[in-house]
């Protein structure tokens, strides 16, 4: 993208400028860009989730505002920004008015690493998984801000909740992505992209399978394990249902946006589809190759390039394109499932949100690091790392042992770990049982 | 490389200064009508009762506890997992012996109770 | 382990999941109630001394305002407790449309208190929506007969204010054929949900002698596994014609209230389905002819009680010999199945809460008269 411009400046204008200027500019631009476009993508993610929840409830949902109700959420922009800024005497004035700005800026922030299509990637930072999952917990700061300066009731149970939940996901969302990092050997988030080309089996670990850009990590029993629990993280650090504990409506009103209104309260919604955005667009780029699909990457072969200077700026354009809709379709097929589920699922209360969290996702996660790991050896490793007897294996043999062995370990394990799970927790609802009768006794 | 991380903090300005433009923005357009009736806490329609800031039984401190080990884990296994495809077998089983230490405390924990909301 | 503060907190008047002005005082140890206090009496308006300002019909609209859920079922004690005190007869066919109109009531009822109630585990609404819909379509039945939706005011002293309109009984029928699926589908979404499983079962449990000992009655204390029905222990009406069971419940807890609402409604479709049968045969019209409405009983008293959706709902009648009742005192089923409350929160989480409340059923216009 940035070589793009530098030839548009140095070749095509003459200009000359030094390199670190045209990146300035580039990077000050895309980032003006994205900003611009976030709070868009935002008020569009809420008029997708209102009217695909109203199809599922047997409703229109918003449909007076312009052609289908496609203006409802300009409209309410702009009740948020025209609306009355309410802080309770109460409250502590100030944390009250920078929790929101500390829970929107890093939801921002991690746009800075999020690849849109080949070679459109704000910074290719060669930590950009860690840096993005760094970031994000960052908001549970302003949420805990939040819920104190309020000096509500509902708002600190709220924040507390949050925090605790935020905190526990981070562990089993991270260690689900570590197995992928074991797989693609880095961090940077492009080089896990590249590294999903192929057709149904990732081209790394089977030289001369057909470029499609087909080889997602979910067509592995890997890939499928860490996306199970990946995606599970997601919507509880994204407070989906059914983990949308730390807002319930029903038990603690709105959770610490309770004493929020206005833009204030605007700010939280906003970075909260935001961060749902970034979740699925995560989900999508790192469990099913984010802007690969069929045709990318030969689009982008004839493209101007790092590798190909010689390229046509139309097949930049094209592979651009074609990219940034795979990237989009996948995501907002992932924010589709959370709605989805969002119309089907109770929450969950907050002890089972824990239970699941630390008896069933952690383990989990844990044996798919051991199988990524056995699927590295098998694929990767010869006599130099080890492994002497599978030298003479040919790839694939050695494709088909690993994706044999990897399945069966995943599925014993899951099938092992539900099984203890559902009994600790029937064990558990036994003991409260028995404690409340003895409760009901004494009150009487 | 490095120069990449000078383009991040262009997107950290821009990132902070982010949330302030609709919040002027906000501040210019909307009405300032505060009344005492308004500004009180939201207690369902009630006085509040008591202060909210007191020593609060908070049951997840022990989860805060296992996510600081877990943590301080998982920074440890980042460079592992980005070095694992040339570390051999020999890393693997160090690894494999680390990860079992820290699955045996998660089943301490567990046995002990600590992952029990009390 | 340090020591900490136990927390009051409000929950109501105003607040989303209390089923209207309700306020529960609740005093919390982190996220588990150490105690709950009911706190009624918002919606108070004085219905039982207006009511003894008003001539005995003007107060048939009147009770449709107490369950605004159930207008038919409260029109039913009603009009049966002045009956007894004046001595009126009832003829043969109006009490089928009585008793059909009452069973409808049920199970609209029904239908919206477990979609609120599945709504106040968090799942926005979706149930509710179903619920809803199907209470529409019975909602456009009471139209068709009595001429309003909601306050049906339908039940006159010795029968009912019209007979049913042509269309009805085609209507019904295609209603009642559209019934089991929906029922089905509730009950399927309770037993095929892990989470919703997770939170019905062995959540707010209320023991048997308890509930006897709070004279709780109706679906909660069905519940809780006591085979009490007004309609089998005292059949009114003519409900000793029917053929139907009294689901009960083994543990008592919010998944037993739930599966017993499911099942009232397959009863109540069974003897919908045995007055269709047997109503063409009835003798009499929709009312009785020599049935004054502007009653005068003799001085005397009354109780009348009726299962409604509820509970046991009953009208204590005294009169004077006057054209308005000395006394009119109710018996209203979600009032005293709201007392148990507390008992029966204790030791849960926060969470609980709503979804015990929700699993009561109540509706406040009922609770505070």
């Amino acid at each position: 993208m940035y070589d793009m411009l530098y030839n548009l400046i140095n070749v095509v204008f003459g200009f000359n400028w030094p390199t670190w200027l045209i990146s300035l500019i580039g990077h000050a631009a895309v980032a003006a860009i994205l900003f611009a476009v976030a709070p868009f993508q935002m008020l569009f993610l809420t008029y997708y989730e209102r009217r695909a929840i109203a199809r599922m409830q047997d409703r229109v949902g918003p449909n007076r505002v312009g052609p289908e109700g496609i203006f409802q959420p300009i409209a309410d922009g702009v009740k948020m920004f025209t609306k009355e800024d309410i802080v309770p005497k109460a409250a502590d004035r100030w944390v009250h008015l920078i929790a929101p700005c500390v829970v929107v800026a890093p939801t921002m922030f991690m746009f800075a690493v999020v690849p849109w299509g080949p070679g459109m990637v704000p910074v290719d930072l060669n930590v950009g998984l860690l840096f993005f999952f760094a970031i994000s917990s960052i908001s549970a700061v302003g949420l805990m801000m939040a819920g104190w300066a309020s000096n509500n009731k509902f708002a600190l149970l709220g924040a507390m909740r949050s925090v605790a939940q935020m905190v526990s996901y981070e562990i089993p969302a991270i260690l689900s992505l570590l197995a992928i990092v074991m797989i693609t050997g880095t961090l940077s988030i492009v080089s896990i992209i590249d590294a999903q080309a192929g057709l149904f089996i990732n081209s790394v670990d089977l030289p001369g399978v057909p470029d499609w850009g087909l080889g997602w990590f979910i067509f592995t029993p890997v890939g499928f394990l860490a996306f199970f629990c990946f995606f599970i993280a997601a919507l509880a650090e994204g407070e989906r249902t059914p983990f949308d504990i730390p807002e319930a409506d029903s038990e603690i009103v709105a959770g610490y946006m309770t004493e929020y209104s206005g833009m204030k309260f605007g700010l939280f919604y906003l970075a909260q589809y935001v961060l749902n955005f970034l979740l699925c667009g995560m989900t999508a780029i790192i469990f099913f190759g984010g802007w690969q699909g069929p045709g990318v990457n030969w689009l982008y072969s004839q493209a101007i390039s790092p590798a190909n200077p010689e390229g046509m700026w139309l097949f930049n354009v094209l592979a651009g394109v074609l990219g940034v809709f795979y990237f989009l379709a996948k995501t907002y097929f992932f924010f589709f499932v959370m709605i989805w589920i969002r119309g089907a699922y109770p929450r969950l209360r907050v002890d089972q949100l824990m239970d699941f969290g630390w008896k069933f996702l952690i383990p989990l996660t844990l044996v798919n690091m051991l199988s990524a790991a056995i699927w590295v050896g098998l694929t990767r490793w010869g006599a130099a790392e080890g492994l002497a007897f599978i030298e003479g294996w040919s790839a694939g043999v050695r494709w088909g042992v690993a994706f044999a062995l990897t399945l069966i370990i995943n599925l014993a394990t899951y099938i092992m770990m539900a099984r203890i799970y559902a009994a600790s927790q029937a064990a558990r609802s036994r003991l409260e049982l028995e404690e409340l009768r003895d409760l009901a006794a004494m009150s009487r | 490389m490095l120069a990449n991380y000078a383009f991040i903090g262009i997107f950290f300005v821009a990132a902070v200064s982010f949330p302030l433009a609709p919040l002027v923005l906000a501040f210019l357009l909307r009405p300032k009508r505060p009344t005492p009736i308004k500004q009180s806490t939201y207690e369902c329609g009630l006085e509040a009762m008591g202060d909210m800031r007191m020593q609060f039984k908070v049951q997840y401190y022990l989860y805060a506890l296992a996510f600081v080990i877990f943590d301080i884990e998982v920074v440890l296994l980042y460079p592992w997992a980005v070095a694992f495809n040339q570390l051999g077998l020999y890393g693997f089983t160090a690894a494999t012996v680390f990860l079992l230490m820290l699955f045996a405390g998660l089943v301490y924990e567990w046995r002990k109770g600590a992952l029990e909301w009390v | 382990m340090l020591k900490t503060e136990e927390l009051q907190i409000n929950i109501g008047p105003q607040h989303p999941s209390t089923h209207g002005v309700f306020r529960m005082l609740v005093t919390v140890d982190g996220e588990t109630i150490i105690d709950l206090k009911p706190v009624f009496g918002y919606l108070h308006r004085n219905h039982e001394q207006i009511a003894e300002q008003n001539t005995y019909l003007q107060n048939m609209p009147y009770t449709d305002r107490l369950d605004y859920f159930n207008s038919m079922a409260n029109n039913q004690a009603y009009a049966m407790a002045v009956e007894k005190l004046v001595g009126i007869e009832v003829p043969e066919r109006a009490e089928y449309i009585r008793v059909l109109m009452v069973e409808l009531t049920r199970i609209l009822n029904h239908a919206g208190a477990l979609g609120f109630l599945i709504n106040d585990m968090g799942m926005w609404q979706t149930q509710l929506a179903f619920g809803m819909r199907e209470r529409e379509k019975i909602l456009d039945l009471f139209e068709s007969a009595s001429g309003a939706r909601l306050m049906c005011n339908y039940f006159r002293f010795g029968g009912v204010a019209r007979d049913l309109p042509p269309d009805f009984m085609p209507r019904l029928k295609d209603l009642l054929r559209a019934m089991p699926a929906f029922v089905d589908e509730m009950e399927r979404l309770l037993r095929d949900n892990e989470i919703l499983m997770q939170r019905a079962e062995g959540i707010g449990i209320l023991p048997p002698d308890l509930a006897l000992a709070y004279s709780v009655t109706g679906p909660v204390l069905r519940g809780s596994g006591i085979a009490y029905d007004v309609r089998k222990a005292e059949p009114y009406s003519i409900y000793d014609r029917f053929d139907f069971d009294v689901p009960i419940g083994t543990v008592g807890d919010v998944y037993d209230r739930f599966l017993v609402r499911v099942e009232e409604m397959r009863q109540s479709k069974r003897i919908i389905e045995q007055v269709l049968e047997q109503l063409p045969d009835a003798q009499g019209g929709h009312i009785n002819p020599k049935a004054r409405q502007n009653v005068r009983p003799p001085v005397g008293d009354v109780y009348a009680r009726i299962e409604s959706p509820k509970g046991e709902l009953g009208f204590y009648l005294v009169s004077d010999g006057s054209t308005k009742p000395y006394r009119y005192k109710i018996r209203a089923p979600s009032f005293i199945n709201l007392t148990p409350l507390g008992d029966m929160c204790r030791g849960y989480k926060v969470a609980d809460v709503v979804v015990i409340l929700g699993s009561i059923d109540i509706v406040m216009g009922e609770v505070d008269r």
